[in-house]
């Protein structure tokens, strides 16, 4: 119907139902608004201007923030997850602020403590050691294992048909150690062959492997006549018969948690007793994420550096405290 | 416009606007489900993405990041780019080339404790895209980025529109056919219903319609039918009705009722529209006048209410009352009272109202009569209960005040009664309600001087209503804060006497009316007797008192005259007998031997026996003065003064002046009494060396006076001690003078001594005059 037709047809019909009409219309407009979704609205932006250094601009680093830092025991992501709930019940506890930190490959956590990027580290005891030597470093708390203690041992394993049956058959053989920064895999290992007279240059040949598996592979594959590895990891690979235990090693502090000597005393306190109360068997389980990987299973006890002497003196000895640039080997 | 027509185009608008809503309803579905989905998958990569570049991210290896990416883009569907941001906020990878888009990293910012957000993007080349943001791990700041196109919905919900506009065409166009099919069935049938209508609305009501078929326009013919029959039965009984009402109108009118037919004339008023002759006779007007006159021009005012009631209830179609008794205005001004009783007729084709009146002017006037009477009956009923009880005066007159207010509906009014004290006249405000007692007071001293107040102390009620704002009453203000105007004076009187005031205020000037004016003069007759009765109460209250006071001396009196009896007889005659009898004994003892010497103390003893005689004499006399019996007061009087006081060293001094006449036994015997109880208080306590009794005879008067010139005494003192035994002398002398009629005086004087006085008046008597000697 054209507009003169429609004008035509409303002068026709009368007021009142011209009124009605209008009622009729207003009725459905409402309807159909109603019915019609509430539509989402859209962000203009043109992706055609382009740049080559974009970067988010406020996304700073914040200064009030206490960093963790850790030592990579597993995939770097598993290790982020297992961290973040921790530091989320510090949160909760102490009132700070806290984000992990992510040491970068071409850098270490002792330097990183040292250079207060971080401003506390999950860090293993030669680590601390080192951290402590080079940077004042302070470990206040040290994990509990499985069997709620403090300590752990290093095992010397080789192939369940090996000829080697005590540490001084190893003497002129070749050996599998952990990580020079390791303790289990590297420093109880070489403080047990010391304790036999065999130093480093008294092996055939060596190599430091980054990880415990790696050790283990290295030996089981037949590339390596013996190893220095992780007690409880040489337990379970020697009852499935793939390794032989030949000795295990005394018991020494565990690794902990340490701080970077700028941390005011009162904040290392306050975490510390935060630490200690960590219940992750208890009430704090159902928030961790597969925290028996960690090195500290059953929480945290106090420590302190007496607790680490003797080890300071073998790793002194070993050369193991030196500060080298970059990457602690 | 036509009913095809209007079908048509309601068919038309209903096709167009459910089309309209189910494109609407469709269309929102279509485009919230496939949004969802696109979400749902957004974030399916997202997450995928952010997995798999975490470790290599972390680890520092950015070229893998960058494969994994690439890889996404190229494999996924709807992927517009993606981008990596690491923990410093720094783009490390992405898949856009020759550079990165300016500012995209700041559109979708996740919050710090955000996993995932989402955020629609409006590209000018590209269109929609939803960029989906997800964390690559919690706790960290690094940020994976996807960007998917919503192109495809848009183009989803076009089909939708599309398919839905031509469902809507192809509806209106079959609508528009069957609607003028259907209108057609309908119409044509309605057309000869229309045309029979109208036959039927000019009166024609002699034929059916007739319309074959099974369907709601046959039902409706058939009710037109049935109609019809209905108003031809109707016209005829309402033919009938008029011819009956017309004669029932006139059979009425024979029995002597006035009739009036009102009907409402078009503007909203009701007015006459017929009378009969009874009604102009009634009313005193004529028909003529009557006609058109409104309903409220003949009712009296205080009949409106009933009389609009009546209307209202026509109007609403409720059902009228049978009978109301109402009061119309004659033309000479008078008032009538009628019996009306109303019902609903047709009058000349309409509605009216039928007002049928009898005259109960004289039967009213009986009703209200007697009403008034048992009012006034009632009031007076109440106003006995309230004074007849065991209440004091001031209880009583409350009470029977509060009454009295509630009889005639006012709140205020007060009571005074007058007083006389010491020869004026007092005025005590006994009761006052709704008014405070010193207002009332206030106006009670100052109303009487009103010039407005016509009769101050008169016996007659009056209205004290003054129009002067100088009057009094009008500073008075009544409870409930009005002023008062008015003021009724209704005096309490017995036998003639105004013995107090009863007013009653109003805020009224008119409030007081001739009946109430009239029921306050029998309680203001009623109240004076009460107030008579209670000041009787009180006299024969106080001479009760006195009585039990006077018996209660006697009886002392008598124990003291006992007493002193017991005394002379122990102290005096039992003594002296005692010492007779031994002196007897002794005397027969010595007779054996001594004769003489016996002889000689029996002559004592016979001495003796005389004293004893004499001293029981005295006693006997003083019980009882024979003398006065044998030779009457005077001798008596001067006999016992002589003697009582030979012994005692006081010089008696008698003298009997006058005209002496002998006096009822009781009066002598009083006077007696007195004059020895006078004697013998100047003997205890007036150490007195002479004592006077005078007697002094007037015409049917007598007074007698015992004086002494002794030391004197404090009378006031003496009368006060009312337990002491000198009080009771005193007071004994002054009651047995008031027995008899006569009045005592005591003066005394602690240098002249005291004198005592009887006045005594008494009647002609039958003249007993004493001998010369």
């Amino acid at each position: 119907m054209s507009m003169n037709k429609t004008f035509e047809f409303l002068q026709k019909v009368n007021l009142k139902y011209s009124v009605k009409v209008i009622f009729l219309f207003v009725v459905l407009s409402t309807l159909l608004t109603g019915c019609s979704s509430q539509a989402e609205k859209a962000i203009d932006i043109d992706l055609e201007n382009r740049s080559y250094t974009e970067a988010r601009s406020n996304s700073q680093e914040v200064t009030d923030v206490i960093y963790l830092g850790f030592d990579r025991r597993l995939e770097t992501k598993e290790d982020v997850k297992m961290y973040v709930p921790l530091l989320n019940y510090l949160e909760k506890e102490t009132g700070y602020q806290f984000k992990v930190h992510v040491t970068p490959v071409n850098s270490s956590v002792v330097e990183e403590l040292g250079l207060e990027k971080i401003q506390m580290a999950a860090i293993g005891t030669l680590g601390y050691l080192q951290a402590s030597e080079n940077y004042d470093a302070i470990i206040t708390v040290k994990g509990l294992n499985m069997e709620d203690k403090d300590r752990y041992k290093a095992a010397i394993v080789t192939r369940p048909n090996s000829p080697i049956k005590t540490i001084s058959d190893i003497r002129g053989r070749s050996f599998a150690f952990g990580d020079p920064a390791s303790t289990q895999g590297h420093l109880i290992p070489r403080i047990m062959l010391s304790q036999k007279g065999i130093e480093i240059s008294s092996l055939k040949y060596f190599q430091n492997f980054a990880s415990h598996s790696e050790v283990a592979n290295a030996v089981m594959s037949g590339r390596f006549e013996a190893g220095g590895m992780q007690d409880t990891l040489a337990k379970a690979l020697e009852s499935e018969g793939l390794l032989k235990i030949v000795a295990v090693s005394e018991e020494y502090p565990s690794s902990g948690i340490a701080f970077s000597k700028g941390v005011h005393k009162d904040v290392i306190d306050r975490i510390t007793q935060a630490l200690v109360k960590f219940d992750p068997k208890g009430k704090e389980k159902a928030s961790l994420y597969h925290w028996e990987r960690s090195e500290m299973p059953h929480g945290f006890t106090y420590a302190n550096d007496q607790d680490y002497y003797e080890l300071r003196n073998w790793a002194d000895k070993f050369g193991l405290l030196k500060k080298v640039e970059g990457e602690i080997k | 416009m036509k009913l095809s027509s209007k079908m048509i185009i309601i068919t038309m608008i209903l096709i167009v606007v459910m089309g309209l809503l189910t494109m609407g309803a469709i269309t929102t579905i279509v485009e919230q489900a496939m949004t969802q989905q696109l979400e749902e998958q957004g974030l399916t990569y997202a997450r995928m993405a952010a997995d798999n570049v975490a470790n290599p991210l972390l680890d520092g290896n950015i070229l893998i990041v960058q494969r994994t990416i690439e890889n996404l883009l190229q494999t996924g569907s709807g992927i517009a780019y993606v981008y990596v941001i690491d923990n410093t906020g720094k783009v490390v990878a992405h898949t856009f080339s020759g550079g990165f888009p300016i500012n995209l990293t700041t559109i979708n910012i996740l919050e710090a404790n955000q996993l995932t957000n989402m955020i629609l993007l409006n590209v000018q080349s590209q269109g929609l895209i939803r960029d989906v943001g997800v964390r690559i791990l919690e706790g960290l700041n690094a940020e994976v980025h996807v960007g998917f196109s919503q192109n495809n919905i848009l183009q989803w919900i076009y089909n939708v529109r599309k398919l839905m506009f031509n469902l809507t065409l192809y509806g209106v166009l079959l609508g528009s056919v069957a609607a003028l099919i259907l209108s057609s069935l309908i119409t044509k049938p309605l057309k000869k219903l229309a045309a029979h209508a109208l036959r039927l609305g000019k009166g024609d009501l002699e034929e059916d319609i007739i319309i074959r078929g099974k369907d709601e326009i046959v039902e409706l013919a058939l009710c037109l039918n049935r109609m019809r029959k209905d108003l031809f039965t109707g016209m005829q009984k309402l033919r009938q009705s008029e011819e009956s009402n017309r004669t029932l109108l006139e059979a009425i009118s024979a029995a002597g009722e006035g009739i009036a037919v009102f009907q409402d004339n078009g503007s909203q008023k009701t007015v006459m529209k017929f009378v009969n002759k009874q009604y102009e006779h009634l009313t005193g007007y004529t028909k003529e006048e009557l006609l058109e006159m409104g309903v409220n021009q003949i009712v009296r005012p205080e009949s409106r209410e009933q009389v609009n009631e009546v209307w209202n209830r026509y109007h609403q179609g409720l059902k009228l009352p049978k009978q109301i008794e109402i009061s119309i205005k004659r033309k000479d001004g008078s008032k009538l009272y009628v019996e009306a009783s109303y019902c609903t007729i047709t009058y000349e084709g309409s509605r009216a109202i039928i007002c049928i009146n009898r005259d109960i002017t004289e039967k009213k006037k009986t009703s209200l009569e007697i009403i008034r009477k048992n009012r006034e009956l009632a009031a007076l009923n109440e106003l006995s209960k309230a004074i007849s009880g065991r209440m004091d005066l001031k209880d009583k007159l409350n009470e029977a005040l509060n009454t009295i207010l509630q009889v005639l509906g006012k709140q205020a009014g007060w009571i005074f009664v007058y007083n006389q004290w010491e020869n004026e006249t007092q005025i005590d405000l006994i009761c006052q309600i709704g008014i405070l007692p010193e207002e009332a007071l206030a106006q009670t001293q100052e109303f009487q001087n009103c010039n407005h107040f016509a009769k101050p102390n008169s016996n007659s009620v009056q209205v004290h209503s003054s129009l002067s704002t100088a009057c009094p009453i009008k500073r008075l203000k009544l409870p409930d804060g009005t002023k008062a105007l008015s003021h009724v004076y209704a005096p309490l009187t017995y036998k003639g006497r105004v013995l107090g005031v009863l007013n009653i205020i109003d805020s009224d000037p008119q409030s007081f009316t001739k009946e109430d004016l009239n029921l306050l003069n029998p309680i203001g007759l009623q109240l004076g007797g009460a107030i008579e009765n209670a000041e009787l109460w009180v006299e024969l209250n106080k001479k009760e008192m006195l009585r039990k006071q006077l018996l209660n001396k006697v009886i002392t009196a008598q124990e003291e005259e006992r007493k002193r009896i017991a005394r002379e007889l122990h102290d005096e005659s039992s003594q002296s007998i005692a010492a007779l009898s031994v002196g007897l004994k002794s005397a027969i003892e010595i007779m054996r031997l001594d004769k003489e010497y016996a002889l000689a103390i029996l002559e004592d003893l016979k001495k003796n026996t005389s004293t004893i005689l004499k001293e029981l004499h005295h006693i006997i006399y003083d019980l009882r003065p024979s003398l006065i019996d044998d030779l009457g007061l005077l001798p008596a009087l001067r006999w016992y003064v002589e003697s009582r006081l030979e012994t005692t060293g006081i010089e008696p001094q008698v003298t009997f002046s006058g005209n002496p006449v002998r006096l009822p036994d009781e009066v002598e015997i009083t006077i007696f009494r007195i004059v020895q109880e006078s004697i013998t208080n100047a003997i205890k306590y007036s150490n007195a060396e002479n004592v006077y009794l005078g007697l002094e005879f007037g015409h049917n008067s007598l007074v007698v006076s015992v004086e002494d010139d002794g030391v004197g005494f404090n009378v006031e003192e003496s009368l006060d001690q009312k337990g002491g035994k000198e009080s009771f002398g005193l007071l004994g002398m002054r009651e047995r003078a008031e027995l008899i009629g006569g009045k005592l005086d005591i003066y005394s004087w602690s240098t002249r001594g005291t004198r005592i006085t009887l006045k005594l008046d008494f009647p002609s008597l039958e003249e007993e005059r004493y001998e010369e000697n």
